[in-house]
Order: C-alpha cells, then sequence, then structure tokens
C-alpha cells in the first residue's frame, strides 16, 4: 500500500471538494415547484471591472431561457422602457412594489435578477462569478438562487483542448451549468 | 419556441403576407455599451435572405431608428418595434449582440433574437462562439482564416433556425401595388376605362389578378410588361367608383388591395354667360371698344378645356373671326380687345361663342349674338360756304349707342384752333361763324360720347367746302372715301 487509509480518505476529500467547488451552487428556496411561464430578467446589476460582462450575461440568459427552458420571456425592450417610466437606474434592484407593477404591466409570474460579481479577461485566463435569482411577481417569495463561478481553465481536459479563453463563452458555459442544475432541481419553463 | 411553427402556420392559413424581417443594427459589446457593428449584421442579414427570407436591412432600419431618436440597437420598445414593422411591413425583428469579435486572437460570439412583433414576442434565439481553440483542428491540419471561420460561425449560428417553417413564410408571396394608373380617371357613360397597376410580387407570381371594379363587376387582368392590365366600360351611373385588385395564388390564398378610383361624369359643365358692358338697345345687345364676357356656373366643376370664338354674321355668317383655345381651368373672364391678326374688325353683328369641357370630356357651348361698335367709320360730315360762315351736316350711320355728349373743332393747317362748338345729344347740324379763305386748308374734329360713357373720335379730316348754290359732288363725301 503507498497510501494508508488515512490518506486514501484526505485524496477522496480534496477530489471532492473540488468538483464541488465547480459545479453552481443551487439553492431552492421558494421552491422550482412553483409553475412559472412568463419571465420578466431584469438587466443584471455589475459590481465587476468589466463594463460590458453584466450585458454578456444577460443577453445569454434571455436567449438560454426562450431556446433551451422554453420560457416566454418579457422582451428586453419592456423591461427597459417600464425601467424609464419608472425611473429605476440599470443595477438598482427592484422593489416588490416595483415587481408587482411589473407583473401588472408585463404578465410576468416571475423576475430573474442577478449580479456579477467578478470578471475577468486577461493573456487567455478567463474567470467570472455571478449570482442569480428568480422571484414569484405575486408574492415577493425567493423562488431560487444561484451562486457560479468558473474560470477557463476549468474546461481544460487534454493540453490546451477544451480550455475556454472567451468570457462570452465562458458565461455561456456557466449559464449551461446553471440552468442544467435548475432543471434537475425541478425548474421548467411553459412547456413542462 | 414551440410557438413560431404555429404562428407561421396561423399567418398562412389567415392570408397574411407579412413574412419580412428587419435587420437591426447588431450591438456590439467588444466596442463598448454602445457600440454597432453593421458588417456582421450586414452578414446576417444576407444569410437569411440566401436562406429565402424577405429582410430589411441593417442600413434601412438605422434610417428609421434615427428619425424616431432611437440610441440603442440591442433592444426595442414596443412602439418603435411596431413602427418600423408598419414602415417595412416586416412581422419579424431581428435583434442581436456581438459578443466577442477579434480577427487576431480568432475570437467570435454572436447572441440572436427574434422578436414577433404582432405580440411583442421573442420567438427563436441562437448564440455562437468561436475561439482560437476552433481554429486549431485536432490533427492541425489547416490553415483556415477569420473569414472561414466566421462564415462557420454564422452557419452555426442560423443552423437552429426552424428553416422549414421560415422558408414556408419567405415562399408565401407578397404583393404590393407600386402604381395605378386609370385612363381616363374621369370618364363618360360607355367610354372604355383602362386600368394598369404596376405591382411588386416577393415570391411566387399570382395564378390568376382580378380588378374589381365598381358598378361593373369582376374583370380579369392581362399581363403587360410589369403591368396588369384591365379594360371596361363606363357604367350609366354618375359618381366616384373603387378599383381593387385582387391577386389569387391556388385555391386559397388571395390579397384584395384597393389600388384607385374611377368617376363618370355625364353632366356637362353648364354656365351662363354673361356679356359685361353690352348695353341693349332694342333688343340688341350692343358692344363697345372691348368684349368681356364672364361667366356663371349652375354647379362648379373643373374645366379642362376651352374655346372662346367670334363669328362675323356677314356674308350669311359661321365665317370665324377669332378663335383662341386652351387647356386648363377656364377664366372667370374673357377679355377681348375687338381685334384680329389681321388688324381690328370692323362694326357690325358677330357671334360670340364660349365652349367648356370638363374633365369627362362633357361638353358645354353657350352663344350670344352682339353688334361690335368700334369706331365712328359710318360718320358722315358735309361742309357749306355760306356768306355768314360755314355749316356742318353731320350724320351718323350704323351706330346704335346713344349719343349725349358731342364736340366739333375746325383748325388750322398749323394746328390752331379757328372755332369749337359742344353740346349734348346728337348734333345734326353746325354753324361756324368763320370766312373761309380758299388759299388755306381747313380740318375738322368730331367727338362723340354715348350714354356708356366712351368717347368716339374723328380726328382732324380735312374740310371740303361746297359753296351753297354750286351742286354737290355726287361721289362720297371726300374724307369718307379715303377712309
Amino acid at each position: 500500500m503507498i497510501f494508508s487509509l488515512r490518506g486514501w480518505v484526505l485524496i477522496l476529500l480534496f477530489g471532492a471538494v473540488g468538483c464541488a467547488g465547480r459545479l453552481p451552487r443551487v439553492e431552492v428556496l421558494g421552491g422550482t415547484e412553483v409553475r412559472v411561464c412568463k419571465v420578466a430578467v431584469i438587466p443584471f446589476k455589475n459590481e465587476s471591472a468589466n463594463p460590458v460582462v453584466a450585458r454578456m450575461l444577460y443577453r445569454l440568459l434571455l436567449s438560454k431561457m426562450v431556446a433551451e427552458m422554453d420560457f416566454d420571456v418579457v422582451e428586453e425592450g419592456a423591461i427597459r422602457s417600464f425601467m424609464m417610466y419608472e425611473h429605476i437606474m440599470p443595477g438598482q434592484f427592484f422593489s416588490f412594489d416595483l415587481v408587482r407593477l411589473l407583473r401588472e404591466r408585463t404578465g410576468a409570474q416571475a423576475v430573474v435578477e442577478g449580479r456579477v460579481i467578478e470578471a475577468e479577461e486577461r493573456g487567455g485566463k478567463v474567470v467570472l462569478s455571478y449570482f442569480l435569482w428568480m422571484k414569484d411577481t405575486l408574492t415577493g417569495r425567493l423562488l431560487w438562487s444561484v451562486y457560479h463561478r468558473r474560470t477557463g481553465e476549468d474546461y481544460r481536459r487534454v493540453l490546451h483542448f477544451g480550455k475556454v479563453s472567451l468570457l462570452s463563452e465562458l458565461a455561456d458555459r456557466m449559464l449551461d451549468e446553471t440552468l442544467s442544475e435548475l432543471r434537475k432541481k425541478g425548474l421548467k419553463g411553459c412547456g413542462r | 419556441m414551440r410557438r413560431l411553427p404555429l404562428l407561421l402556420a396561423v399567418l398562412l392559413l389567415a392570408g397574411t403576407l407579412r413574412a419580412q424581417i428587419a435587420v437591426f443594427p447588431f450591438e456590439d459589446l467588444t466596442l463598448g455599451l454602445n457600440g454597432v457593428n453593421f458588417k456582421v449584421s450586414r452578414m446576417v442579414a444576407k444569410r437569411l435572405e440566401d436562406m429565402g427570407l424577405y429582410v430589411v436591412y441593417p442600413e434601412q432600419v438605422v434610417g428609421l431608428l434615427s428619425e424616431y431618436r432611437v440610441m440603442w440597437t440591442g433592444w426595442v420598445d414596443r412602439v418603435t418595434a411596431d413602427r418600423i414593422s408598419r414602415r417595412f411591413d416586416a412581422r419579424y425583428i431581428l435583434l442581436g449582440t456581438v459578443l466577442e469579435y477579434d480577427p487576431k486572437r480568432f475570437a467570435f460570439g454572436v447572441s440572436l433574437r427574434i422578436l414577433d412583433v404582432g405580440d411583442y414576442r421573442i420567438v427563436w434565439t441562437s448564440r455562437t462562439f468561436f475561439s482560437e481553440e476552433d481554429k486549431i483542428s485536432f490533427l492541425g491540419i489547416g490553415p483556415k482564416g477569420w473569414e472561414f471561420f466566421l462564415a462557420e460561425a454564422l452557419d452555426r449560428l442560423l443552423a437552429r433556425m426552424p428553416a422549414e417553417e421560415l422558408k414556408a413564410v419567405a415562399k408565401a408571396p407578397v404583393m404590393d401595388v407600386s402604381r395605378a394608373i386609370v385612363s381616363p380617371k374621369y370618364s363618360r357613360p360607355g367610354q372604355e376605362v383602362v386600368c394598369k397597376v404596376k405591382a411588386e410580387v416577393s415570391g411566387k407570381q399570382p395564378n390568376k389578378v382580378i380588378f374589381e371594379v365598381e358598378k361593373v363587376g369582376e374583370v380579369v387582368a392581362k399581363r403587360e410588361g410589369d403591368f396588369y392590365v384591365a379594360k371596361w366600360i363606363s357604367p350609366d351611373v354618375e359618381g366616384r367608383f373603387g378599383v381593387s385588385i385582387e391577386a389569387i395564388w391556388g385555391k386559397k390564398l388571395r390579397k384584395r388591395m384597393f389600388v384607385a378610383s374611377y368617376y363618370v361624369d355625364k353632366t356637362p359643365p353648364v354656365f351662363n354667360m354673361k356679356l359685361m358692358g353690352a348695353v341693349n338697345i332694342k333688343g340688341k345687345l350692343v358692344v363697345a371698344k372691348k368684349m368681356a364676357v364672364g361667366l356663371e356656373f349652375e354647379r362648379r366643376e373643373p374645366i379642362k378645356r376651352w374655346r372662346f370664338r367670334v363669328l362675323s354674321e356677314d356674308e350669311g355668317g359661321g365665317k370665324e373671326v377669332v378663335s383662341y383655345v386652351s387647356m386648363g381651368e377656364a377664366p372667370s373672364k374673357f377679355v377681348w380687345n375687338e381685334e384680329t391678326e389681321s388688324g381690328p374688325i370692323g362694326n357690325g353683328e358677330y357671334v360670340v361663342e364660349l365652349t367648356l369641357w370638363d374633365r369627362a370630356g362633357n361638353s358645354y357651348t353657350e352663344s350670344r349674338k352682339v353688334y361690335v361698335v368700334r369706331n365712328l367709320a359710318d360718320l358722315v360730315v358735309k361742309a357749306y360756304q355760306e356768306a355768314d360762315g360755314i355749316r356742318m351736316k353731320i350724320k351718323l350711320a350704323n351706330f346704335p349707342l346713344p349719343i349725349s355728349d358731342w364736340r366739333v373743332a375746325v383748325w388750322s393747317e398749323d394746328g390752331e384752333i379757328f372755332d369749337e362748338k359742344a353740346g349734348e345729344g346728337m348734333p345734326r347740324e353746325v354753324k361756324f361763324s368763320l370766312k373761309a379763305d380758299g388759299n388755306r386748308k381747313l380740318f375738322y374734329t368730331v367727338e362723340l360720347m354715348d350714354e356708356s360713357g366712351n368717347w368716339w373720335k374723328v380726328d382732324r379730316k380735312p374740310l371740303v367746302l361746297t359753296k351753297v348754290g354750286v351742286k354737290e359732288r355726287k361721289k362720297g363725301s371726300g374724307w369718307v372715301d379715303d377712309f
């Protein structure tokens, strides 16, 4: 035996922790069993140094929620118009009253909000972390929240193959993982 | 996503042929939050066009965006979307975001979404990325350039588009009328009317095109070059009637469009001719110096053509003295100075005739017989040398206007007035206490004013004196012959 039992346990624990850190951390609070079809995605707050990453993530999430989750997503123009009418600055979170008002105006059963916490793209190395959550527009209850962080290196397989060097591609893959986890937890769109 | 085929099917069944897609200039996040990328948006638009869709290019859209002062291209509010839809007849709007664009690093990423303007919903989305990693094939086979990868990325981007459904819509033809000519636009009952319509057709040409002519019925159109042509006979009903065109594809698909109106008019432009300044003397209309004809319409309508004629009543009548013809609206007053190309007309009876044609070609003619007085051509003056002076006999023939005032003067050859007399009414005889000298020549001037206030004058005519007791010459009265 090269390793003792204690050694094997440590190796397995290290591996498990490493893998766990790469997966999105999904918290289901209000519950994914709440049936939501029409969703309004509110422009994300950007806390990173990259000025465009929040919009990039926003556009990708919109695309995925329509194409892969079969949600009826309220067009961004409707959200932006609502924000202009209500004098809400981009990145500002919606109060419950505003969420209710948005429901009345757009018919959205839920809103998705988010924060980009970290975004870097330097020398082919990329890193991104974000926090997303969904609220019921009728009750204001938090339905689920997701925290996710990844680097481009996390996807490297053999040599340089698989490595992600574009921030947008990293965001795309991370959103795939996020939605996949949410799907596993029971989240579905209009198609059920 | 699943609604798209259903929507398209509904559109087809409803006969709605709008299937254009307006491609917005793409938002380019590599250039910042307000970046715009025309190149990629144009490439995508071209791809969609190649797929058989009817595409409104970003260059066309951007003009409208600036007109509505829209400063962003990544999203569109409902009102702007609707305006664009109406302007371009576009059912869908394609919005795109360039996420990565770096030819040196072989970095490219784009996200697309199609918005159905009808219910303002996202009906399709797609995105694609490629990077340096994709440039290197597993076995290192290459080299492959930027344009190649860009093309490949666009293939990948649009591969998931529900092409068949979109193509089905794209194949559904769109017809729009770009020009419609109705000739004549105003017609009389029984007249042939021709309508030519130039129709722009996207996609399959219609199997049949029918003109629906109000009060006439359906008329099958013939194709003449770029135009669909139909002919019909105007009905015997007055009014404005519509002409629609109906294009028929197969058994179910029809599109009807209003193209033009035509008018049927059988009423001539009836008017009353008013001779201004004419004096009625013993049932005869007498006009002096200038002729002015005014018009009074029973029902005013636009006039297409008019003709003003004066016919002489001499030598059996009907001889045209003057004729003016012109296109367009008739003047409210016709004024003629009673002159022709060969000079002033003489005193006498004439017929003034005015003809008007309306837009449908209905004509109406009104005429009046008038006596025209132009001069004192028939004024006869005879002068007699008497012991106590000169006696002038004045006789005026063919002058129907009553004379209210007169003045007669006798002049020397040098222009010196020897004597002058004036009075009211028509003078028959005027006497001057002037002794004639046989050596010097005398001249006379006769001025008459008619009751309308016109002055008539015979100026500085040689005065031929006849001694009393000497037989008057048989031939004429001297100056009258000269005249």
